[in-house]
């Protein structure tokens, strides 16, 4: 490990430890319940994970996260590379996925819990609607700026349309799909959060729910901060994906 | 073998103007010839070459190649760029294959082919590189590779050794030049060296500048095999002393 690496670490440990430092000296000063200590809302975890919930609810809260993040990745690289590469698909369908795009897809979950219930259907489906959008989104402008060079080149070697999209569209969309990731997954963990406190109390943030009803503090705390490292894994996991298919870019340092 | 008729082009310039690029050229290029032309920056080669391989549709004007009209589905065509359009997120290797993976060739069929051309390229040991990672010269070489991997029987190459050293270059030179013997190639070929188009060329086509007609067609009877030393003869600095001032009349 580098030196300048190290130093990024400790450089970015420090706001922790100072907002850690904080947060204990301010809890002396006030009621639990209002502020438990961080040592309470860890042992407030720890009680949860003795009795195995946590676990349980994290593992919950990630199958329908990933399951329906994925599915969304594919079903919007694969929808958005049609509208993005066929003109007329474009013209006729692009108003509609920006106006999805731009609406709070919250206001769709009467009528997901009237569809497909309060169960893992549900919050699934969910999950893909609210996340795959951005997707598409990007793929779609990511077709429309591919290099004019690239297409011209796999028509010169009699591509077929077919071929054309699978060699030459989806690795020229790439860049962009990876800006539709990131914004897919954020929506996708909203998504996710939110349907296991509206729907039937499931995982990490059914957990929050049910804590949050009873004014368990300490729990409460605890649970804001695994939502909140959970989210940073699943960047983390973004992150490699990125690295993986941008390889072949220049590196600008 | 390839019949350009009265082909006429023009574009569409930003202030919506008409830019008149070719007028009414005409020629014929014979089975297994090497067919050169030459002309000014901006007079319309880049533009004819891809008018011949079918990726330009002239204003009026037709290209017929063996009687019929040109497609891109016949694959016995090879065309190389000049400006390369190698595929950034592949490697030197596929984007060698990428011609054959798009004839469907089987694996084992590509990975002999690709082996072949890089070792005859010099591009061993760069197959996994990305083109951004190659110098300007080693990526023109990717590309010569790309555009011969198939076996072409016509091959359209728009200044393919421009970015290569002097040595390089007339190490290439020799090299197509052995290819085409071999394969009896027709070729046309675009480039700015005069020294390259008569050391390559059965026949060297002139073009006018902008818009481009043709000037002069000058057969060049050197005798074959040529080999690079061709160019210390009296012989090739009496036709090098004759295109130079049909260029510039
Ligand atoms: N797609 C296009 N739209 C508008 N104008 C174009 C287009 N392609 C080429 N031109 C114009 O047509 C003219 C001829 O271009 P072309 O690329 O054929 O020249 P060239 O002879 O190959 O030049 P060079 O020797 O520099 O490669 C140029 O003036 C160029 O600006
Ligand atoms: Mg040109």
């Amino acid at each position: 490990m580098l030196w300048r690496d190290v130093r990024g670490i400790i450089l970015r440990t420090v706001p922790l430890v100072i907002f850690l430092m904080g947060w204990q000296v301010a809890s002396y000063f006030t009621r639990p319940i209002i502020l438990p200590s961080p040592t309470a809302a860890i042992g407030g975890l720890a009680q949860l994970a003795i009795r195995d919930e946590l676990q349980f609810a994290i593992l919950t809260t990630l199958t329908a996260l990933s399951l329906g993040f994925a599915t969304a990745a594919i079903m919007g690289t694969f929808i958005g590379m049609l509208i993005g590469w066929f003109k007329k698909a474009h013209t006729a369908l692009s108003p509609y996925v920006y106006a999805l795009g731009s609406s709070p897809s919250f206001v769709f979950i009467p009528i997901i819990i009237l569809w497909f219930g309060i169960g893992f259907e549900a919050r699934l489906v969910y999950v893909i609607f609210a996340s795959i959008i951005p997707v598409i989104i990007n793929v779609m402008h990511g077709v429309r700026y591919i290099e004019s060079e690239l297409i011209e080149l796999a028509k010169s070697l009699g591509a077929s349309q077919l071929q054309m999209l699978r060699h030459i569209v989806l690795g020229g969309a790439t860049t962009f799909l990876i800006a539709g990731l990131r914004l897919g997954l954020v929506r996708a963990f909203t998504a996710t959060i939110l349907s296991e406190m509206f729907f039937r109390l499931e995982g990490v943030g059914g957990l929050l729910s049910k804590y949050s009803s009873v004014f368990r503090t300490p729990e409460i705390f605890g649970l804001i901060v695994v939502i909140i490292s959970l989210s940073q894994v699943a960047l983390g996991v973004i992150k490699l994906v990125e690295r993986r298919l941008l390889k072949w870019k220049p590196q600008i340092t | 073998m390839i019949d350009i008729i009265d082909v006429t082009k023009s574009f569409l310039s930003v202030d919506n103007s008409r830019l008149q690029v070719l007028l009414q050229v005409n020629f014929h290029v014979n089975r297994g010839e090497f067919f050169t032309i030459l002309g000014p920056n901006g007079c319309g080669k880049t533009t004819l070459l891809k008018i011949i391989h079918g990726l330009l549709a002239p204003d009026s004007g037709s290209v017929l190649i063996q009687g019929r009209p040109v497609s891109l589905r016949d694959k016995t065509r090879s065309f190389m760029f000049q400006s390369l359009n190698l595929v950034p997120w592949k490697t030197v290797w596929d984007n060698i294959a990428l011609p054959l993976v798009l004839m469907g060739q089987n694996k084992s069929e590509i990975k002999e082919k690709i082996n072949k051309i890089i070792e005859f390229m010099g591009l061993n040991g760069f197959e996994k590189h990305y083109p951004h990672q190659l110098s300007g010269g080693m990526q023109q070489k990717v590309a010569i590779a790309r555009a011969l991997v198939t076996d072409p029987q016509i091959l359209l190459m728009d200044e393919p050794l421009s970015a290569l050293d002097a040595y390089t270059r007339e190490v290439l030179q020799d090299e197509i030049l052995q290819i085409i013997e071999k394969r009896g190639l027709t070729v046309l070929y675009v480039t700015h060296s005069v020294d390259e188009a008569l050391l390559l060329s059965d026949r060297i086509c002139i073009l006018t500048p902008r818009p481009a007609r043709i000037k002069d067609i000058v057969a060049i009877d050197l005798p074959k095999p040529r080999r690079v030393s061709l160019k210390n003869t009296q012989e090739f600095s009496r036709l090098r002393k004759i295109i130079w001032d049909k260029l510039f009349s």
